[in-house]
């Protein structure tokens, strides 16, 4: 993991202090609320429905046992005893007094984080894929570049007051967990040919009111160039990006409404112009970074262990959650564990403080201290000896954090939505749970296999709702929540948006409906080996139109 | 800055507090309170307008930030929002009726 340098631990605790200063003077009075308001936010400091928000930045979703213990001692000192992980790979508290800001900044500092870039017109907090350095499909470690990114964009004075926000992904492997193309920037990391390692980049990608894929700039750019292709990207963006109009101000619509062919020529043109210069990244720059990234010092083992084999043998809910929740590892004898934060009762991406420490306890003593947030606000535990798994397993399970159903129906992506949400226009967490109860049962759960729903409470799009294999969108009608469901949206590197299958369902049908579209596809799928999205690619909207709206026509 | 249906005649002020950022809404003796009952219900516009007046002037004032009118109906002896945002605003907290992470917040 990434350590401060002397550099980043002054640039923080200065803005601790200055923010420190900032909010002493709102409270004093001598700040009103417009002039503090973008102060703020440019701290990760929110205004909610019932409360303040602080949302804290997880840079691609890195963490270790010390932040988790912190964030849990912030959650139950300053908050209701819990947080909430974002699909950006972030953590929010949602009962915050202003008050205790700065102090609650002051205690992220004495473990390296802090709440900047996760709000505002400026580049966010960059995310990446969150089996970084141990997935068994990885050219290489993302997290690096992503480092680098978040070096060059902390604070960049030319890109503080973007048109808009504006956020950045990186992949470094094939199936892209980090859904890059929804991204303003996505970068996929490459080999070309001659086997150097280099980036394709997609630029343009976003969901919201006007979602689109990110569309691709350049088939290879040398890792050396990230900076200076990335600088003229921005930097296009920043003198051509649409400001009068705040929901035409993504980069998105300025690569639709010039054309692809027209920004390409624009950003190779920016780039020409600064390449070779200050933002080439020196070879020894980029080493020094990755040396942080270094892999743990792994034991050699078995591929196989007698461990993990009996304790699946022995214990049907261990093998379950092993078969759901265990990625392969590139290290033999190792494993990926995912702790997913959905279980049937559960509040997408909460988790309390208690249950933070119990994560912390598990990363330091079987996995190397370290944990990673999914933008599918999963907990990732990404270096596990096999050996070790029936004992985390045990230890997730007392933690109430062992529920075996990753990438299953009910392993669903919400937003916050109406029940926390300023700008929701209907409730996404009762849904999500409702739908999780339908199909609480596991057998079913398997039966169905992988399917993504992903649920947003406004057109915003934090909940992907887009790239959802069923994707619902909550809307206001005359005051009613309805849902609008999408079919076979997709993040990965074939990526969709869902396709809107008919009008809206009240909250009261919208479960009902989820239903008969997993009982369509269980009727139509040619055999239990053709997943939900396979079989919505192949089939279309037609007969899950059909069976929805039967009863209308 | 949320403004409010036409035609409905019971309105009463929000805001946010401050300090806490907590829901508050304003009574009839110009003083802020989290219970929605306590809140001076405003029967015509020009009172509706009164009282934004008198909550704006706690904005100068830095007791509470971005006050505005929303509508309300009497039932019975309560007051409750039209807009479902309200309703949950006003309940103080998420409609959520089970939170399994919270049994374990507190073991």
């Amino acid at each position: 993991m990434y350590r401060y340098d002397e550099f980043d631990r002054r640039f923080v605790s200065q803005r601790v202090e200055q923010f420190r200063d900032q909010v002493g003077r709102r409270l004093s009075g001598e700040l009103t609320e417009d002039e503090f308001k973008p102060l703020r936010l440019m701290n990760g400091l929110y205004l909610q429905l019932h409360a303040y928000m602080l949302r804290i930045a997880i840079p691609y979703g890195g963490l270790d046992g010390a932040k988790l213990r912190k964030l849990a001692h912030i959650a139950k000192r300053y908050d209701r005893g819990f947080g909430h992980f974002t699909t950006r790979q972030n953590l929010q508290f949602h009962w915050i007094e202003l008050k205790d800001v700065p102090e609650i900044l002051g205690e992220l500092a004495q473990v390296e984080m802090h709440a900047i870039q996760t709000s505002g017109n400026c580049i966010r907090n960059v995310s990446a894929d969150h089996f970084s350095g141990a997935a068994v499909d990885e050219i290489t470690d993302p997290r690096p570049y992503a480092e680098i990114l978040r070096q060059w964009s902390s604070l960049h004075p030319e890109f503080t007051y973007l048109p808009r926000k504006f956020k950045i992904a990186v992949s470094g492997a094939a199936h892209d967990r980090a859904a890059i193309q929804v991204h303003d920037i996505g970068l996929q990391i490459v080999r070309d040919g001659a086997g150097r390692l280099g980036f394709t980049v997609y630029v343009g990608g976003g969901l919201g009111r006007t979602p689109f894929i990110g569309k691709l700039v350049r088939e290879f750019l040398p890792e050396s160039e990230l900076l200076s292709y990335c600088e003229a990207i921005v930097r296009v963006y920043n003198q051509f990006g649409r400001r009068d109009n705040k929901f035409k101000a993504r980069i998105k619509i300025l690569v639709h409404e010039a054309g692809v062919d027209e920004i390409r020529r624009r950003i190779e043109e920016e780039y020409a112009a600064i390449q070779g210069h200050a933002l080439t990244l020196p070879r020894a720059e980029l080493d020094r970074i990755a040396a942080y990234f270094a892999p743990p010092a792994h034991e050699t083992m078995p591929p196989l262990s007698e461990a993990y084999e009996q304790a699946q043998a022995i214990d049907p809910r261990f093998a379950a959650w092993a078969e759901r929740n265990v990625a392969p590892h590139r290290v033999s004898g190792y494993g990926i564990a995912t702790i997913t934060l959905k279980g049937v009762g559960e509040v997408p991406g909460d988790i309390s403080a208690a249950q933070m420490e119990a994560v912390a306890d598990i990363a330091e003593r079987y996995a190397c201290d370290e944990v990673r947030v999914s933008h599918e606000q999963n907990l990732v535990l990404p270096h596990v000896k096999l050996d070790d798994l029936p004992l985390v397993y045990a230890a997730l399970e007392r933690a109430g954090l062992a529920s075996p159903h990753a990438g299953l129906i009910t392993d669903i992506i919400a937003c916050p939505g109406l029940d926390y949400c300023a700008l929701a226009n209907a409730r996404s967490i009762p849904v999500a749970q409702r739908i999780a109860q339908r199909f609480g049962d596991l057998d079913r759960q398997r039966e169905i296999g992988d399917l993504k729903i992903k649920i947003s409470g406004c057109i915003n799009a934090c909940g992907h709702h887009h790239v959802g294999h069923i994707g619902i969108l909550g809307v206001d009608r005359k005051g009613e929540e309805f849902y609008q469901i999408t079919l076979g949206g997709s993040g990965d590197e074939h990526c969709s948006i869902g396709d809107i299958v008919g009008k809206g369902f009240s909250s009261a049908e919208v479960v009902d409906a989820v239903e008969t579209i997993v009982d369509t596809y269980l009727r139509l799928r040619e055999s239990p080996r053709e997943n939900f999205l396979q079989a919505v690619r192949r089939l279309g909207e037609t007969p899950f139109r059909a069976a929805l709206y039967a009863e209308v026509a | 800055m949320k403004r409010a249906a036409k035609g409905l005649s019971l309105q009463v002020v929000t805001a946010n507090a401050l300090v806490t950022g907590s829901v508050v809404f304003l009574t009839a003796s110009g003083t802020w309170s989290r219970d929605i009952a306590h809140a001076q219900v405003a029967e015509d516009a020009a009172t509706a307008e009164a009282s934004l007046v008198c909550a704006n002037r706690d904005v100068e004032r830095d007791v509470v930030v971005e006050p505005y009118l929303i509508d309300v109906r009497r039932e019975g002896a309560a007051v409750r929002p039209v807009l479902m945002r309200e309703r949950i605003r006003a309940q103080g907290g998420p409609t959520i009726r089970e939170n399994r992470t919270l049994v374990h917040a507190s073991t």
